[in-house]
């Protein structure tokens, strides 16, 4: 076994207050405190990486490498370039993609960050959107129940309230902070479904039932997951932010940049954050976002071999970090096995992988994307499309 | 198979979808022929398509010879009835079989294994066996079983197939209904199985009218 691979988080116990607030905070339970030095220590088997711990800790003895303040920052100064008047700052779960929100409001010039969770972002965060000259925050967070990290919209909520006072303090107009909730849901066509039955099957959480002749998906029971989306037989299933022609678009933008070997990574949202912010950089890591692993589509594996990638790889949750009820992952390895035996008609099944990864760690996505390149590199050849 | 052939219409089938395969996997089958045709060279044009049920003829007029036009072979991702009925109605193009037709069953998605229930016999006796066929699911096809290879349940001939003779006196004593058993069946007729040659039926008067001219998909 190499060395053990590095906790995103940690807390420093020397100075801190045992105040408990990141314990109470924690939606998890993956804090606890020692009952006899009254020190708070943090379980990375339960903990999900939400960060909601980090904007919890009111004496900043937490420190994380995922969004922590200063990246927040420069994310911050980077979407600001072009000097906008207005930020939106999404969830990554209702919100994945800037097409998602364009329209939703009246502002025209828009700079876009979007997060994993908002539950993560410190107060320290909305009063430098008020230093760097914004005049309009328009936070986006999932509504309470979507929420994948139970109280990540509440306590973004509780952040704001918070924020807003505090900009008052500062002299700043305190209603240029403004929240909205969203979802991302499965939608039905009901003229192209079959009634096969495949999404009540697949769906994690019982969303689609049949009814005379027709599916039809619940959307207080929906998490947005896309599972049933990649396995409607019928095409029948769209939804926002990972439609069928959409992905496959880009798909094939991605296969056609620059660089070698192409190697397509199918990201689970939840499993990887770091390389998420950062543009193809004409190497060879290009990453297609996933509402969930298991919205990795068959299809799509394929159209990208045929727009000449080298290699394809899917990176699911860990198992105990799956956001859909533990069967995300699993639904994925299903696809994969799929895949993988189209794949070995042509003689290529060896340029596909299935890593599971977690943002606890870090460098493990890296370091998987790492080890697959070398297994291109001996892979026999035929990958590269036509 | 479908040496030399350039233009492939792959068509799925929604029909009974067990399993489905339908757009999606006519899609899949397109890109995967795309991929292998292209590395000979030369110029490949498939395309995917689907109709509702490759069995029905009226279903096939609506949308299945606009998109066999100018295709030279059609890939059909049915059972054998929609190959067979394809290459009927329209023998301008051959059709090939994208799969192999193995049995009447049913699906257990939980366990993943579809599993052989029905011989087609023609002459039912699921009534009296308690909704089990000792015809099918029988390996001997017994009607007056259990025979003596039956063992803990399963059968002699392989032990991943339950004994239908003892699902079928389980269910019986569950429903309270031993009669059946606790006599001797005479021998069934046959001749409504494979006797005589191929099996035709003809439909009652009533189902011959006209077909409807618009069928909603």
């Amino acid at each position: 076994m190499e060395a053990e691979p590095k906790f995103f988080m940690e807390i420093h116990v020397e100075n801190c207050g045992n105040c408990v607030y990141c314990l109470s905070a924690c939606p998890f339970e993956a804090i606890s405190q020692d009952p006899e030095t009254k020190k708070v220590k943090v379980d990375p088997k339960k903990c999900v990486a939400c960060g909601i711990c980090y904007s919890a800790c009111p004496s900043g003895q937490i420190t994380t490498a995922h969004y922590n303040i200063d990246v927040l920052n420069s994310m911050l100064d980077a979407a600001v370039a072009g000097n906008p008047s207005t930020l939106v700052l999404s969830c990554r779960g209702s919100a994945p993609e800037r097409r998602d929100v364009e329209g939703l409001w009246e502002e025209k010039e828009l700079a876009f960050l979007s997060l994993p969770c908002i539950g993560r972002v410190p107060l320290q965060f909305y009063i430098r959107c008020a230093e760097v000259g914004l005049q309009k925050v328009h936070i986006l967070v999932c509504e309470d129940e979507y929420c994948r990290m139970k109280k990540g919209s509440p306590v973004a909520q509780q952040k704001l309230e918070a924020a807003r006072l505090m900009l008052e303090d500062l002299g700043y107009d305190s209603s240029m902070l403004d929240l909205k909730k969203g979802v991302v849901r499965a939608e039905l066509d009901s003229n192209r479904c079959i009634a096969c039955g495949n999404c009540v099957w697949v769906c994690p959480y019982h969303a689609p039932r049949l009814v005379t002749g027709t599916a039809a998906v619940d959307a207080n029971l929906c998490k947005g997951c896309g599972i049933c989306v990649a396995e409607c037989p019928a095409l029948a299933i769209r939804m926002k932010g990972s439609e069928h022609e959409e992905l496959m678009k880009a798909v094939k933008e991605l296969a056609a940049a620059p660089g070698k070997p192409k190697v397509l990574a199918m990201v689970c949202r939840w499993a990887e954050y770091l390389h998420f912010d950062r543009p193809v950089e004409g190497g060879a890591l290009r990453v297609l976002p996933m509402p969930c692993s298991g919205r990795g589509d068959v299809l799509h594996i394929l159209e990208a071999f045929r727009n000449g990638v080298d290699g394809v790889l899917l990176a699911t949750c860990v198992d105990e970090m799956c956001k859909q009820e533990n069967r995300g992952d699993k639904r994925a390895q299903a696809h994969a096995a799929r895949a993988r035996g189209l794949l070995r008609q042509l003689g290529i099944d060896g340029r596909m992988r299935v890593s599971a990864v977690t943002p606890k760690y870090l460098g493990q996505f890296e370091s998987e994307v790492e080890a697959f390149i070398r297994e291109l590199g001996a892979a026999p050849p035929g990958g590269g499309g036509k | 198979m479908l040496q030399g052939r350039r233009r492939i219409l792959v068509l799925g089938c929604d029909g009974c979808t067990q399993p489905p395969r339908g757009l999606r996997e006519a899609q899949t089958y397109r890109t995967l022929l795309e991929m292998a045709l292209g590395r000979k060279g030369g110029e490949v044009d498939c395309v995917a398509g689907t109709v509702s049920k490759q069995c029905d003829t009226a279903l096939l007029a609506q949308n299945y010879p606009e998109l066999v036009k100018g295709r030279d072979a059609v890939l059909s991702l049915s059972c054998a009835l929609g190959v067979q009925l394809l290459s009927l109605q329209y023998p301008e193009v051959p059709v090939f079989p994208g799969q192999n037709t193995v049995f009447l069953g049913y699906e257990h998605r939980d366990e993943g294994w579809l599993r052989e229930a029905c011989q087609a016999c023609g002459d039912c006796v699921l009534g009296e066996t308690g909704g089990i066929c000792p015809v099918a699911r029988c390996s001997k096809s017994l009607l007056n079983g259990p025979c003596g290879g039956s063992h803990d349940g399963k059968c002699e001939v392989r032990d991943d197939i339950p004994c239908a003779w003892q699902l079928i006196h389980d269910r019986l004593r569950q429903l309270d209904r031993n009669e059946w058993i606790d006599g001797i069946v005479p021998p069934r007729d046959w001749r409504s199985s494979r006797d005589g040659g191929v099996r035709y039926q003809k439909k009652d008067e009533d189902w011959n009218e006209p077909a409807r001219k618009e069928v909603k998909r």
